[in-house]
């Protein structure tokens, strides 16, 4: 199998001043990002508010300026503007889908924009055609094509941005935690639609959650980012199962588990403090400063992303010790 | 000992569309030093039916009914007004879920969560309250109380802050406190920091908490005792193993099963409640759950299903269950 996308050190800074004459200090949203994606694979991206998930996958589709390293999709570096091809190959779908649709618009205005955009169809009948075969994919009928977005439910919006995001036929997708605003019972109906239309259009996906559970299940494999840099990647049930880095060890054990036994037998491990500024970032290691094993060395040195075992990295000068502790 | 006994409480908003029944005939109670959950999604009626309870609708246009609500023996339906802004804040507290919104941006913090003591313990002075405010912040592990209580919200992060609202509500020492979904906007990993705060807290000083959330798997491990809602009404009710381990109503055990987790078999889709959540203008005779559930049956549609004790502590609204069979292999 070969890499649909590879990213490789990735950054994303943006200048930030303090007030108009200051010196300009700088945001390290995304730091020296590598990781690649298998294609007809789900990639899932965890990690808290602020790590800086969401701007990876806003700098691969585009949407936010790259400062530093390469993209390649499908081999080919991606250029510093996405042509409209590209654009065409790549889709995202947003965390709200209130925000994303056009509230002026009819569902049909909105849905015949990607097709004509890409010039994908050719008469109207065959618009028509390719928007109603779209929407029964995603579990809508007709009658929806008249009418605006107000007058549907969040799940069925988001049925319509999928619906939106697929016209074009793309081969990669970014969700950005497109699931996150729905509520619980309409989550699984969603997460069951992307998982079937993913077998369906042989899609790659980018999922970005702050939800585990959804990842866990969900993707194939899963990076753990931190502070803009990414400190984990494994396959999700290894992760799951036995993550490496401290981090990862401890944003596992907090997860709520629906088994109320589980929750009063095992240990949680309670990271002290929040994540730190992502302006002038710390030196070394960015989890030093809620690392419970961190040492002189990861304050002055930042570890690099290494293979621990088959498939299995972290970045963590301790990771090789702490391979089958369960204290954290 | 139940230190609030709600029986039968309503609540309705009208609109141009006719009457929104946000909460339906809803009964429960709360007990001394328990942590009760009650869980439901968005318009099942949680965060409305709490705030009847702090009367903090504006009556009318809002109609409130209810048989009785009971605080510390006291009736709160019929209550005077300043008797019941005796009691905010000082006997029953709330917090909330943007805790941002919920402080004045302008005030320094350590002047508002010191308000509390103004209005409701009138002869502290002011050295005595800015000592009581350094200590509240200290209990709830904010650290450099002196400064931090100098400074302005925003200067706060959102864990903080929610810190800074727990110190608010708590400073009183109030017997019961309302957190309608107070990590909902926070990282898992501040969720837990804060999540363990009322646990420590609810064990050092004795009270009682309600917490609402729409994440079931969040009460599994905090809460001692779950109300499920559902479009208004209470569908089930029980202990924390009750609920998670012999779910009765079809809603609660379709809710169980769409969790995923990685645990769960990746092959087969996850299991999934069909359809949405009914119109709340449209509020029919039948069980609210008609529509989606798999196990219903021809009364379910004409008449609501009353409530079946089925151990002392677990209750449930459902036909189906009552009968113990079928409802097993729903």
């Amino acid at each position: 199998m070969s890499d649909l996308l590879r990213v490789e050190d990735l950054s994303v800074h943006f200048p930030v001043r303090r007030n108009p004459f200051g010196k300009p200090r700088v945001l390290k949203a995304v730091d020296h990002v590598s990781f690649s994606i298998e294609r007809n694979t789900v990639f899932g991206l965890c990690g808290e508010s602020g790590s800086g998930k969401t701007t990876v996958g806003k700098a691969i589709i585009g949407l936010k300026r790259r400062t530093g390293g390469t993209v390649f999709f499908d081999g080919e570096p991606l250029p510093e503007r996405n042509s409209r091809e590209l654009r065409k190959r790549m889709q995202i779908i947003f965390q709200d889908p209130v925000g994303s649709l056009n509230p002026q618009k009819t569902i049909r205005e909105l849905l015949a924009e990607p097709l004509r955009i890409h010039r994908l169809a050719f008469s109207r009948d065959e618009e028509e055609e390719r928007i109603l075969s779209m929407l029964e994919k995603v579990g809508l009928g007709k009658e929806v094509l008249c009418r605006h977005p107000h007058e549907f439910s969040g799940g069925q919006l988001q049925r319509i941005c999928i619906c939106r995001s697929l016209l074009t036929e793309p081969e990669f997708l970014v969700c950005d935690e497109s699931i996150a605003s729905l509520d619980v019972s309409i989550q699984a109906q969603i997460i069951n639609l992307l998982r079937s239309l993913k077998r369906e259009f042989n899609l790659t996906v980018l999922f970005i959650s702050h939800n585990f559970a959804v990842l866990g299940y969900l993707a194939d494999r899963i990076g753990v980012m931190y502070l803009g840099s990414i400190v984990e990647v494994a396959p999700a049930s290894e992760l799951s199962s036995e993550p490496l880095h401290p981090y990862s060890k401890a944003l596992l054990s907090v997860i709520p588990q629906p088994d109320p036994r589980l929750e009063r037998s095992r240990k949680k491990i309670v990271l002290e403090g929040e994540m730190p500024s992502p302006i002038d970032p710390p030196e070394g290691c960015p989890f030093f400063s809620r690392c419970p094993f961190a040492e002189e060395h990861c304050r002055q040195e930042k570890p690099a992303l290494e293979e621990v075992s088959s498939g299995h990295y972290a970045a963590c000068f301790k990771a090789k010790e702490l391979i089958g502790r369960k204290d954290g | 000992m139940n230190i609030l006994d709600v029986s039968k409480l309503s609540v309705g908003f009208p609109s141009r569309k006719g009457m929104i029944h946000a909460v339906n005939d809803v009964s429960f109670q709360l007990f001394d030093n328990e942590i009760l959950g009650i869980i439901g999604e968005s318009g099942s009626g949680k965060s409305v039916t709490v705030k009847a309870i702090m009367r903090l609708h504006r009556i009318p246009p809002t109609v409130v009914k209810a048989e009785h609500m009971i605080f510390e023996g006291k009736e709160l339906l019929t209550l005077p007004e300043p008797e019941m802004t005796a009691l905010r804040g000082n006997r029953i507290s709330m917090i909330f879920q943007n805790p941002m919104s919920a402080f004045n941006p302008i005030m320094r913090l350590g002047d508002q969560i010191g308000e509390v003591l103004i209005s409701h313990k009138a002869r502290m002075g002011r050295k005595e309250r800015e000592e009581a405010v350094v200590q509240a912040f200290e209990e709830v592990g904010i650290t450099n109380p002196h400064v931090r209580m100098r400074q302005y919200p925003y200067e706060f992060s959102g864990g903080m802050l929610q810190r800074a609202m727990i110190a608010s509500a708590l400073i009183a020492r109030p017997s019961v406190l309302l957190a309608d979904e107070p990590t909902t906007g926070l990282d898992v990993t501040i969720q837990e920091q804060i999540l363990q705060l009322i646990r420590s807290l609810r064990d050092r000083n004795g009270m009682s908490v309600v917490f609402i959330t729409h994440d079931l798997s969040l009460l599994a491990g905090f809460a001692d005792r779950i109300i499920i809602m559902y479009a208004g009404c209470i569908v089930e009710q029980g202990l924390v193993d009750e609920i998670f381990y012999s779910p009765l109503h079809p809603y609660t055990k379709g809710l169980l099963l769409s969790i995923p987790s990685a645990s769960s078999d990746r092959e087969a889709d996850l299991f999934q409640i069909k359809g949405q959540p009914p119109d709340p203008h449209e509020r029919a005779a039948g069980c609210p759950f008609y529509e989606r559930c798999d196990a219903r049956r021809k009364e379910c549609s004409l008449f609501r299903p009353a409530e079946i004790a089925v151990t002392e502590t677990h209750k449930v609204s459902c036909f189906a269950a009552g009968s113990g069979k079928e409802a097993a292999d729903v």
